[in-house]
């Protein structure tokens, strides 16, 4: 059965990666202004993850991924919110296309139980990495708090 | 109206709407307010100065322009109005006016310093996570070819 | 050709913070006329702005749209708007600059719709369960975007991405951008305000949309969701809904049988709960075990039984909102949320499991719905955690940035615009005026408690009034005056706030002095061009101070572009690599089991 996600997956590429890049501005508006190669490029690297998950269900590998896609939307700006969003978003493209594709057909659900896992699964690894950070942003900010002395400007000094 | 032509070379440079416009208009409501309001921010004036701020014009040139207009607007009353306590009016607002101007300026400055200090700090934080991806990166490619290893083969070997 | 039945539903409400609603809505069933007007100005004068375009604009179609083509009618109807409300700005000081926004929609043969716009109020359609932006809002920054002078990450953090390009009443005609649309069953059409966007978040929004009723219980969800967010602004809403849509027999299945395969197993579900230890979490540490579960595992249930009835999310949405977002509040940390949520997960497997053996066919889909909403539930707790480390992050820049005090700004070049200034000598006459308008001067700013710098400003104009060679000491004196203060509001403010009361002194001091009208009319003039030729170099020393910053943030944006370029390249190179490292674990065989031979 994992062998035949895989391969419904794949056949069905193409179909999601058009779907995508026409939808984009609505999966994230800030997708609608960037170039439609840039964007297939992103896209695809996040379809590949995506089939590699549903063939190897090593969530190892998928975490890994999923902090250096975490790191480099926010190096560009994009509210992490938004970036969950957009994952949850790819996920429920893949299986709508899929339902257009093949119909409410046992391969079709079955399929989409392994989607909804892998969203779910996607969706709570991007939340504990976004956790990690906010401890160790906090952390940060009690020991420089501590550290800061009051600062004056000369106004203050009754010039 | 025809000091405004004047000051503002509207007839040579034949745009309705030349630089400092917005300077020569916020005289000019400021003298149909005179002594019905007390000296404020001109909301008009602002948003005018913004607006030219928003879409890239420098601050110098804004203040240049602040600065011409008052000029030749206090130039013009002296030789238009025969009343003096008219041309006095007329320059105590032109100066008014034009240090509101400078001040919007220095304001959207002082603003723009600290968005651009914060977005700093921010640019330094997006590098440590990035940078933090660099590392996961390697590690996760050296990963690979272990597991790849357990299999008899190299990734590089494809 | 299907005629459909287009119904709608407005909403609007002030918000949590302001005391005037100044958003209008305009709603005409019968012209299939429909729109969301955004007023701005003070001294509540966006609302006559709203509500005056509002008013003209269905006038104009009121009495021509049965002459005029759609799009040259919203066209016009929108330009007589603007008209009507520059006219009325001009009228009363008061109201002089205020404007508003404007997203109307005409409704044609109750299929095709044509939209007009002007601002940042915006339009969206309902298509396939996503919600598309059909508007790009007139903003300085969006038009900056269009013509390539900044990119989408630039704009991002722009400090004007809220400054209108375009509104209603700036001017007495104005662009207008159109689109149009064809609606089929089940497409939903939404007019909003920027009270939505700016306080709900997109995901809830679309959520709404999709999964309400119908349109009017559309509104009214979303202007709950924004108030929730904060209700900063003034929200208004405008739903349109074309027929109702067929649902698939899948779907109808989950929201009548499914719905009830779950809610009759509550108590197996409860169950599970207890046994995991729900009533020993920390969250539930102020609970009764039996007030806990009701609470905690009882409300979950009902909110997914409700979700599964309606085919929404909006319930376990505002479910997870509710437990999350108190236990942040109160201090907690994450990880008790977290096993809190597996636990209820874990719960939940439980019973798809036991739906699952009885061999139920829906189980799957029921299984895909429920699994469906504990992902919403990560969505909010990811929402809520990055509200959080943009708090963080903003009291750590703040932390980090506050402003050094300055270098002192006199060994810095001449500053280039500041040409050399010839100024005529006074007339003797006028020299003894100003000569006797100091002591005066100095008087009223001791009076008004002496401001830091006003007594230099008087003695700078007063010597630059007098004296041609003075003409070019206004950068020398700014550079006095500035010397080492911290650029921001509170170092600068007080500057500017001396030279202006120095200039208003000494303009006053001289009106008072018993000169004729004539040489008084000369020494205000010199003195007028003194304190502005001050306070210019003032500003410019500001402008200038802040240069470093801009450079330190240019080069601090393109190390950060290296970097991305560079993890944008090792991910590509990674992502080679475990194609084909998938590709070895795809050929490996297995045995009957399904067990890889390789382990």
């Amino acid at each position: 059965m994992v062998g035949s996600h895989a391969e419904l997956f794949d056949s069905i590429r193409e179909d999601v990666l058009t779907r995508l890049v026409e939808v984009r501005g609505s999966i994230d508006h800030a997708y609608a202004t960037v170039a439609e190669d840039v964007i297939r490029e992103q896209f695809c690297v996040v379809l590949d993850k995506m089939r590699s998950y549903l063939v190897t269900q090593n969530p190892d590998l998928y975490r890994s991924f999923a902090t250096r896609w975490l790191a480099m939307r926010t190096g560009q700006g994009f509210a992490p919110e938004n970036i969950i969003h957009s994952m949850v978003a790819l996920g429920n493209v893949v299986s709508d296309v899929a339902k257009a594709r093949f119909g409410p057909t046992p391969e079709y659900f079955s399929f989409a139980r392994a989607m909804a896992h892998l969203n779910f699964v996607a969706t709570r690894m991007l939340v504990e990495l976004l956790a990690e950070e906010v401890k160790r942003r906090s952390e940060q900010h009690n020991m420089l708090s501590r550290k800061a002395p009051a600062q004056k400007t000369l106004m203050e000094f009754g010039k | 109206m025809v000091l405004r032509d004047e000051v503002l070379d509207t007839a040579d440079l034949g745009d309705p709407d030349p630089p400092g416009a917005e300077i020569f208009d916020a005289v000019v409501r400021a003298l149909v307010a005179y002594n019905e309001t007390i000296p404020g921010l001109d909301l008009t004036l602002h948003d005018a100065i913004t607006r030219r701020l928003a879409w890239g014009d420098e601050e110098s040139v804004v203040l240049a322009d602040a600065s011409t207009v008052c000029d030749r607007l206090i130039a013009s009353a002296q030789r238009a109005f025969r009343e003096p306590a008219d041309e006095m009016l007329v320059t105590e607002l032109a100066a008014e006016v034009s240090c509101s101007a400078a001040r919007i300026v220095a304001m959207a400055a002082v603003g723009r310093a600290a968005r651009e200090r914060a977005a700093r700090l921010r640019e330094e934080l997006g590098q440590r996570r990035l940078n933090e991806a660099l590392e996961r990166q390697k590690a996760e490619a050296k990963r690979l070819e272990i597991s790849a290893a357990d299999f008899g083969r190299t990734l590089e070997g494809f | 050709m299907t005629r459909l039945t287009i119904r709608a539903h407005g909403k609007t409400h002030t918000g949590n913070v302001r005391e005037a609603n100044e958003d209008s809505l305009l709603m005409d069933p019968k012209l299939g006329l429909y729109g969301v007007l955004d007023g701005m100005g003070g001294h509540s004068a966006g609302d006559v702005a709203s509500q005056r375009a509002r008013d003209a604009i269905h006038e104009y179609v009121a009495a021509r749209h049965q002459s005029m083509a759609p799009r040259d009618l919203l066209t016009a109807a929108l330009n007589a708007a603007s008209a009507a409300v520059h006219s009325e700005a001009k009228r009363r000081r008061d109201r002089q600059g205020m404007g508003t926004t404007a997203v109307v929609c005409l409704v044609i043969d109750d299929k095709h719709v044509v939209i007009a716009h002007v601002g940042d109020s915006r339009a969206y359609m309902l298509r396939d369960r996503r919600l598309h932006q059909l508007t790009e809002d007139h903003t300085v920054v969006a038009e900056l975007i269009a013509n390539g002078a900044i990119s989408a990450e630039e704009a991002l953090h722009h400090p004007y991405k809220s400054v209108l390009s375009r509104n209603l009443g700036a001017k007495p005609a104005t662009k207008v951008d159109l689109t149009e649309v064809t609606l089929q069953p089940g497409e939903r059409i939404m007019l909003c305000s920027d009270g939505l966007n700016g306080y709900a978040s997109a995901e809830a929004v679309e959520q709404i949309v999709a999964g309400s009723e119908d349109a009017e219980q559309s509104t009214v969800d979303l202007i709950e969701i924004a108030l929730r967010g904060g209700g900063g602004d003034n929200v208004s809403v405008v739903v349109l809904e074309a027929g109702k849509q067929v649902v698939p027999r899948s779907t109808l299945i989950i929201q009548t049988t499914g719905a009830d395969a779950w809610w009759r197993r509550r108590s197996l579900f409860m169950g599970a709960c207890r046994e995991r230890g729900l009533a020993r979490s920390p969250i539930c540490a102020v609970l009764s075990p039996e007030e806990a579960l009701e609470i905690v595992a009882g409300n979950l249930c009902e909110a997914i039984y409700h979700d599964l009835e309606q085919n929404s999310g909006i319930n376990v949405w505002t479910y997870a909102e509710n437990l999350a977002k108190g236990w942040f509040d109160q201090g907690g940390d994450f990880r008790p949320l977290r096993d809190m949520l597996d636990l209820l997960g874990s719960a939940a497997a439980a019973v798809i499991a036991d739906i699952a053996s009885g061999g139920q066919q829906f189980s799957v889909a029921l299984e895909i719905s429920i699994t469906r909403s504990l992902t919403t539930i990560e969505m909010v707790v990811g929402g809520l955690l990055a509200e959080r480390l943009r708090g963080i992050e903003a009291a750590l820049v703040k932390l980090h940035a506050r402003a050094p005090t300055q270098q002192p700004v006199t060994d810095h070049p001449t500053i280039p615009y500041m040409q050399a200034v010839s100024i005529e000598a006074p007339a003797p006459n006028v020299a003894a005026c100003i000569d006797q308008a100091i002591p005066l001067a100095l008087v009223s700013v001791q009076d008004q408690g002496e401001k830091a710098g006003a007594r230099e400003c008087l003695e700078y104009a007063a010597n630059s009034s007098f004296d041609a060679t003075h003409g070019n000491d206004a950068v020398l004196a700014a550079r006095e005056l500035f010397g080492m203060r911290a650029l921001e509001e509170a170092g600068i403010g007080p500057l500017l706030d001396a030279a202006d009361q120095a200039r208003r002194a000494h303009i006053e001091a001289l009106n008072q002095l018993d000169h004729p009208a004539k040489v008084r009319a000369g020494a205000v003039r010199l003195v007028a061009l003194a304190h502005k030729r001050l306070f210019l170099a003032i500003s410019q020393l500001v402008v200038d101070a802040g240069a470093p910053i801009s450079d330190e943030l240019h080069r601090a944006s393109e190390r950060t572009s290296q970097l991305r370029q560079q993890v944008a390249q090792g991910e590509r190179k990674l992502a080679k690599m475990e194609k084909k490292f998938v590709t070895l674990v795809d050929r490996e065989p297995t045995d009957i089991s399904g067990t890889s031979r390789h382990k």
